[in-house]
């Protein structure tokens, strides 16, 4: 195999793929990108069994083949070439790969194309979802799966919601519960229904729609098919595939509080609200991030107080006038959904100091859903 | 105490004081504020150094003093705007009461907790701290020389893993010129700048360790001097500290042990070949070629000849990954060829000071000394750095 391309070209791929390899992984082909030389393309692939991504590169192909490459490796080289540069990549027998630019020659050990795991393939149907929809929907629920489950726990993913014309997206890691939903017709779906979509599958995917590229005054679309066990998103030149999580979502909409229980309904600028919650947050226990909201004459009044490190309080004006309402919340539940809001102004829903509280977008749009419930700490 | 100063003022003097209180025990972060006339002193220490800095504050209602954890203080500081108003005021002895736009906040200070570690102050929070006095017997030295020392040699002191006896540089202050010089065993730094007689009485030479040089230039490179007037930093010395102030701060470190090898003797005089090089075509080179030597000797073997650099790097392993990698820079050099190895991650910590591009390589035979200079440097500075080769 030998191939000529420019060094961006490639590097943009590598730092995608990064994402998806396994650092720590005991199997050694995990660790490595598999290349391929075909057509006018260095086609390249990675995977941890469970999530992988297909992408490829403009190149001159010299001669067609395969290797595999430690995927590390060839990205910190690449990282250091001028972008700019022409580099050509060669792989001979006994596994050495080689790679040339000007009068550097660089040699590293590949490894054998045919022990690279098999790749799911893509299904004939795909279904069009509309590229910024799906964007937003994962940018804003992903804030709300939990880090620590893992795969078999529903709070350790996202279920996809696709219907005819709307697409949503849910998450929750049993403190909090994120919904976006967008009306959008989905060219092209079979049927409506849901998937669950693993964390990792998740970030990944956040990461392979930010860098796509969409022509002006077009809105950009990514291609989705399921098969028995896995979930496919195609971007482009990019293919993401990840395994279909099998446990179930619980019936989230029972948690979402009713209009006509909500007795406190208040707005406040997103800027403000944060840069106070922030402050408040240093002196709230380490863990829990715990702070009281105080509504109280005429302002919301944050508090927290550890023996540690001290009490601190501040406050944010707001018309209320009505009795005193103290409730506890995570500040930093309350600044991850600050932070994906998108909008200068947020509306806190409560109903009384033991249920959830909502945090929504107001005027976010025709046929758009934002909400955000939390759960309230208890003192 | 009560006063109301800006947050910047706060922030600035924290933040120095952050590198010096260590991390490792609880409580082990206090600093110590008091109202002296109408600015607000910081005190803090770590091991073997103690700092003590003053920023001006907008008005005093009260004096007295209050220890409180820095670290906290500054990271809730830092979350306001710079030029916000903040008043600060110790409520009773135990606590610092810190209000700021729309906020209050406490944070307990450990009353009586002690600051002082092998000093003779000991602070007490809540007390008054007693004075750091400089020695009488002192000396200026131009600051931005101070600086340019300490930045040309602190790469190469010795740390925890360099196995070298000391960690720390030689200052040298001597009637005809000042500098510093350091060394890990591996390579050596040497600068000295010639200065007018009349501004040192007597020659010092001392050791400075690692931690106290990292502050010392971090508080230079915060002191402002003019054409006119250039800053200038007092020195002083007594059996078991130094010190350094500025107008507004003063930093003692405790002297380190030991003795400082016969620099003069290391110095390589003898030469096979002098290369004259520029950081651009160079660094870049050597930084992709290292990626592929062994990480802990960094190891890069250089061929010269023909008018040609060779870089070339390698990993050998039993079934883990083997790597290698060359490429080769032109260079105006005709002689015989010549082949030496060196670790790159030396020679690459030397290019972060190059700030001119051009540098000086002469090289021996491949198990004697090589030498590296700047060409273009100021007038009147001495600089060298002297790297041992490694076998390649």
């Amino acid at each position: 195999m030998e191939v000529k391309f420019r060094a961006q070209d490639l590097f943009s791929e590598l730092a995608l793929a990064q994402g998806i390899t396994d650092r720590k992984t005991t199997i050694p082909v995990l660790g490595h990108v598999l290349i391929e030389a075909d057509e006018d393309r260095l086609k390249l692939s990675v995977s941890d069994l469970d999530l992988s991504l297909r992408t490829s590169c403009q190149a001159e192909i010299l001669a067609a083949g395969s290797a595999t490459v430690p995927l590390q490796w060839l990205h910190d080289y690449f990282r250091l070439l001028p972008p700019e540069s022409e580099v050509s990549i060669a792989a001979s027998a006994g596994d050495t790969v080689e790679v040339t630019l000007g009068s550097a020659r660089s040699r590293l050990r590949g490894g054998d194309a045919k022990k690279f795991p098999d790749l799911p393939a893509l299904p004939q149907d795909t279904a069009s979802l509309p590229l910024g929809t799906l964007a937003n929907a994962l940018r804003k629920t992903m804030i709300s799966v939990s880090a620590d489950t893992g795969p078999y726990s529903y709070q350790g993913g996202c279920l996809l919601m696709l219907a005819h014309n709307s697409l949503g997206m849910v998450s929750t890691d049993g403190h909090r519960l994120s919904l976006y939903s967008e009306q959008a017709s989905l060219v092209g779906l079979p049927e409506e229904g849901r998937c669950l979509i693993p964390r990792k599958a998740i970030v990944n995917l956040e990461k392979v729609l930010a860098v796509a590229a969409v022509p002006d005054g077009e809105e950009g679309a990514v291609d989705f098919a399921q098969d028995g066990n896995h979930i496919f998103f195609r971007s482009g030149r990019r293919l993401l595939t990840c395994q279909k999580m099998t446990a179930a979502f619980p019936e989230y909409a029972r948690v979402l509080p009713e209009q006509s229980e909500i007795s406190i309904l208040r707005e406040f600028p997103t800027d403000d609200l944060a840069a106070t919650l922030r402050r408040v947050d240093q002196f709230a226990p380490q863990e829990s991030h715990a702070v009281q909201f105080v509504l109280d004459d005429g302002e919301l009044r944050v508090t927290a107080k550890t023996a540690l490190s001290g009490e601190s309080e501040a406050s944010v004006p707001t018309e209320y006038d009505g009795k005193r309402f103290q409730v506890g919340f995570s500040a930093r539940s309350v600044l991850d959904f600050l932070g994906v809001c998108e909008s200068d102004k947020v509306t806190l829903a409560l109903k009384d100091p033991e249920s959830v509280a909502e945090l929504s977008v107001p005027g976010l749009g025709e046929g758009k859903q934002h909400r955000y419930v939390i759960m309230p700490i208890r003192q | 105490m009560e006063l109301t100063a800006r947050v910047q003022a706060l922030v600035s003097e924290l933040q120095l004081a952050e590198a010096i209180v260590e991390r490792d025990q609880p409580r082990s972060d206090l600093i110590h504020l008091e109202v002296v006339g109408d600015s607000l002193q910081f005190t803090s220490q770590g091991h073997s150094l103690l700092l003590r800095t003053t920023c001006p504050v907008v008005k005093v209602v009260s004096g007295g003093a209050i220890a409180v954890p820095m670290r906290r203080l500054l990271a809730y500081l830092q979350l306001f705007p710079a030029d916000a108003e903040m008043e600060i005021a110790a409520t009773d002895k135990d606590m610092a009461k810190v209000t700021l736009v729309r906020s209050e906040t406490r944070i307990p200070g450990l009353a009586g907790e002690s600051l002082g570690v092998g000093l003779e102050s000991r602070l007490d929070a809540g007390q008054p701290t007693p004075a750091v006095s400089m020695p009488e017997e002192r000396m200026e030295l131009p600051a931005d020389l101070l600086l340019e020392a300490l930045s040309h040699t602190i790469f190469s002191v010795a740390d925890e893993q360099s196995h070298y006896t000391i960690e720390g540089a030689q200052l040298i202050v001597h009637r005809d010129k000042i500098g510093m010089v350091s060394t890990d065993g591996h390579r050596l730094s040497l600068y000295l700048r010639e200065v007018s007689t009349g501004t040192v009485r007597e020659d010092v030479q001392c050791l400075i360790g690692r931690k106290a040089m990292t502050e010392l230039k971090r508080i230079l490179e915060q002191c402002e001097g003019s054409d006119d007037e250039p800053a200038r930093v007092e020195f002083a010395l007594d059996e078991s500290h130094i010190y350094f102030q500025t107008p507004r701060r003063i930093l003692v470190s405790q002297r380190l042990g030991g003795r400082f090898p016969e620099y003069n003797r290391v110095m390589p005089k003898e030469f096979n070949a002098t290369l004259d090089l520029d950081k651009e075509t160079f660094a870049p080179v050597l930084r992709r070629v290292s990626l592929f030597s062994e990480r802990r000797s960094s190891a890069v073997r250089f061929d010269i000849e023909n008018g040609e650099m060779k870089m070339q790097a390698q990993v050998f392993g039993d079934d883990a990954d083997m790597l290698h990698s060359e490429e080769s820079i032109p260079v105006d050099y005709a002689g015989d060829p010549i082949r030496v190895g060196f670790n790159a991650r030396y020679i690459l910590e030397f290019m972060q000071i190059c700030t001119g591009g051009a540098f000086r390589l002469h090289i021996g035979d491949p198990r004697s000394a090589a030498l590296m200079e700047i060409p273009d440097k100021a007038p009147g500075t001495d600089y060298r750095y002297v790297l041992m080769p490694i076998r390649v």
